[in-house]
């Protein structure tokens, strides 16, 4: 049971900074989610909690207590990694008992935390094998037993279901979450996988070259992104970002389409984002609703809905793509009318690229 | 239903692939049946020093071989040299690669520095240690006399067997340290990352996991060292003490040579050496039983 705290934490490899100043406090019982592509840093900041990569500007505290020079094993937190570090040289029974057996405790304790976590995690019948008798999601669940027998004040996770299968991966991504729920303990975990981010996550990190796009709930991350990163990053497909030119109190896009604003606007381009399943081909009930025209590109069902790739008319060239309901009549190279509302739309500033607020708009 | 992968190379002319490896058993026959077969011939006959009559004897050569007390005393020498060199050379050889390990980003200067020794001949490793710690002559010799040390291993038998392993050890390190940090490089550094959370400091981890992990390396190089104290470091008693002084020195190999090619005791010589090639057989064998089950853990 602990606070996280990370105050102006930067990284550096030599010359190269890889992290570049990261404020963050993660409160007790919170499972947090860092996000983001490759490279961006989510590995090096996790591994820097546990201690297995120094800091090198900044500090980290867990519990209050200040850990940038403290050893792992003194940090009292767990980690499972990627490839699971299994040793392979010891059984299942032995890999969850290690952490315990270094750190001296009884051994009638090793036993009964060992078999507890084994019932828990399903592992019972397969405590004598050796981790490579095991399946990949049998390992997976050794690793996670081997953080759960110590009851550390923290639980760390390096994309710990990236090796399994898809149907897997959704069930332990479940399970992860039920375990959160009942141990309450703090969860850092790092994924890449936007749908792990916020089907887990009670807070998500959104980082990119090491640095912090966002944090927030992800209702905040979906619905309000700070950057067009952001709202590029969460939601699948991606959300649509359309170049638009201010004028006056009207925003120009696609061709002729327009917006009529209120507010003041930073510069005289911004980008307009539409997540696609905010278009639709005809408008339903009352609003207000912008549209736009664009030519079926292709056409891609994917059973539960359909998601169809259309091109802009009006010489913007640009690509919108638009989730549709699987009865939808429409045909590849055939021009389709798409329909918005004015209120699901996000502007951004088309220099900073971040997120502009309390800017009102309308279809005009 | 799997589909069996046959790996094997289908040759449509069968006397092709025998072909191949003709030049390879040629060889082999040449430079090891040949030979070998004329050492087992030769235990079983007694030969005149001149080679000019011969006489079978049955197993007379071993028997006389065993109830010999000199023969026994170079087994007792053999031992402790073996056991003394490989001891030496894999502990250091151990040492060396954890530190070349950790410190990965510089290994590369690191590891040609110390593959050095092993790009030296047997006979001129024990001549370079022979310069140097020549009690006449040697540098070390002169500065170890100057501090007080009496140094002179052709009369102190302890001197002359410590000058041995050291040279035979020295010798061997670079190929032992090849193979432990090949070893070490191959545990995945995030077993250590994940012991070390779960509490286990550089000593717990080096016995708990390191080491374990280490252990078919260590087998192998076990066998090896093995092979290499008995058979290998005759140059290096050759060129150093010429198995002296009073037989201290006198290991099976260099006595196989001495009898033989001094003594001129054919039949003697020609019985130790199949002695010594049934030692390597099973040493062999060990280790091909060994690999077969490597794959332990
Ligand atoms: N030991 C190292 N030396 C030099 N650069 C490193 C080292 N470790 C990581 N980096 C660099 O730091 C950056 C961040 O790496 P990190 O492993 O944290 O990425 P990540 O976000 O976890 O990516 P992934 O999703 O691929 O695991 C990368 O650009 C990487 O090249
Ligand atoms: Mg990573």
């Amino acid at each position: 049971m602990a606070e996280i705290k990370l105050e102006e934490v930067r990284k550096s490899y030599g010359p190269a900074e890889v992290v570049h100043g990261v404020d963050l406090t993660i409160p007790d019982g919170e499972f947090l989610v860092l996000v983001g592509p490759s490279g961006c840093g989510k590995s090096t900041i996790l591994r820097m909690i546990a201690g297995l990569e120094t800091v090198t500007s900044g500090r980290i505290s867990i519990d209050r207590r200040i850990v940038n020079r403290l050893e792992p094993k003194d940090r009292d937190i767990a980690m499972v990694f990627q490839n699971y570090a299994l040793y392979p040289h010891m059984s299942v029974y032995q890999n969850m008992a290690y952490g315990l057996k270094v750190r001296g405790v009884h051994k009638a304790d090793i036993h009964n935390r060992v078999n507890e976590a084994a019932v828990t995690l399903g592992l019972g019948e397969y405590l004598d094998r050796k981790p490579r008798a095991l399946s990949g999601g049998q390992r997976q669940r050794v690793a996670m037993g081997r953080a759960l027998v110590r009851n550390p004040k923290a639980f760390l996770f390096d994309e710990p279901l990236s090796n399994l299968d898809a149907k897997l991966r959704n069930q332990m991504r479940v399970e992860l979450k039920q375990l959160h729920a009942r141990l309450k303990n703090t969860f850092v975990y790092v994924t890449h996988d936007q749908v792990e981010a916020m089907t887990l996550g009670q807070r998500i990190m959104v980082l990119r070259d090491g640095n912090v796009e966002q944090v927030g709930t992800p209702d905040e991350i979906y619905n309000q992104p700070a950057s067009t990163f952001v709202a590029g990053f969460i939601g699948a497909p991606s959300m649509n970002i359309l170049s638009g030119s201010v004028d006056g109190d009207a925003i120009r896009f696609a061709g002729k389409a327009g917006l009529v604003h209120a507010g003041s606007l930073p510069g005289r381009e911004v980008k307009i984002g539409v997540r696609p399943e905010h278009l639709c081909l005809r408008k339903e009930g009352e609003g207000d609703y912008c549209q736009v025209r664009a030519k079926v590109a292709l056409i891609e069902p994917l059973g539960g809905d359909t998601v169809v790739h259309c091109r802009l008319n009006g010489g913007s060239d640009e690509n919108i793509i638009i989730r549709v309901h699987p009865d939808e009549k429409v045909g590849e190279n055939e021009t389709a009318i798409l329909y918005f509302k004015a209120d699901t739309l996000h502007l951004f500033d088309a220099e900073t690229q971040r997120r502009i607020n309390g800017v009102q708009v309308c279809a005009g | 239903m799997a589909v069996m992968q046959d790996k094997r190379v289908h040759f449509r002319n069968k006397w092709l692939p025998y072909l191949f490896i003709a030049p390879q058993m040629v060889v082999i026959l040449v430079f090891f049946f040949w030979p070998a077969s004329q050492a087992i011939k030769q235990s079983v006959y007694l030969e005149d020093p001149f080679g000019l009559s011969s006489q079978f004897v049955w197993l007379d050569n071993f028997t006389a071989l065993f109830t010999d007390p000199h023969y026994l005393e170079s087994v007792k020498v053999t031992l402790v040299f073996s056991l003394a060199t490989i001891g030496l050379s894999l502990s250091v050889s151990l040492l060396l690669a954890v530190f070349a390990d950790q410190v990965i980003k510089g290994a590369n200067f690191y590891k040609t520095f110390i593959i050095w020794p092993y790009a030296v001949a047997p006979p001129l490793a024990g001549v370079l240690w022979l310069f140097l710690f020549h009690p006449a002559g040697g540098v070390v010799a002169y500065l170890l006399n100057h501090a007080g040390i009496d140094w002179d291993y052709f009369a102190n038998s302890g001197q002359a067997m410590l000058l041995v392993v050291v040279a035979a050890a020295w010798k061997q390190i670079s190929y032992n340290f090849l193979f432990f940090l090949a070893g070490l490089q191959a545990i995945p550094t995030s077993l250590l990352e994940s012991a070390a959370i779960d509490g286990a400091g550089p000593v717990t981890r080096f016995r708990t996991i390191i080491f374990p992990l280490l252990s078919p390396t260590t087998f192998f190089l076990l066998v090896v060292n093995v092979i290499y104290a008995f058979f290998e470091t005759f140059g290096i008693i050759h060129a150093a003490t010429q198995g002296g002084p009073g037989g201290a020195t006198n290991t099976l190999i260099f006595k196989v040579f001495n009898d033989g090619f001094i003594g001129l005791d054919l039949g003697g010589s020609a019985a130790q050496s199949v002695v010594l090639m049934i030692i390597v057989m099973m040493l062999t064998i060990l280790q091909f039983k060994f690999i077969e089950r490597r794959v332990q853990y």
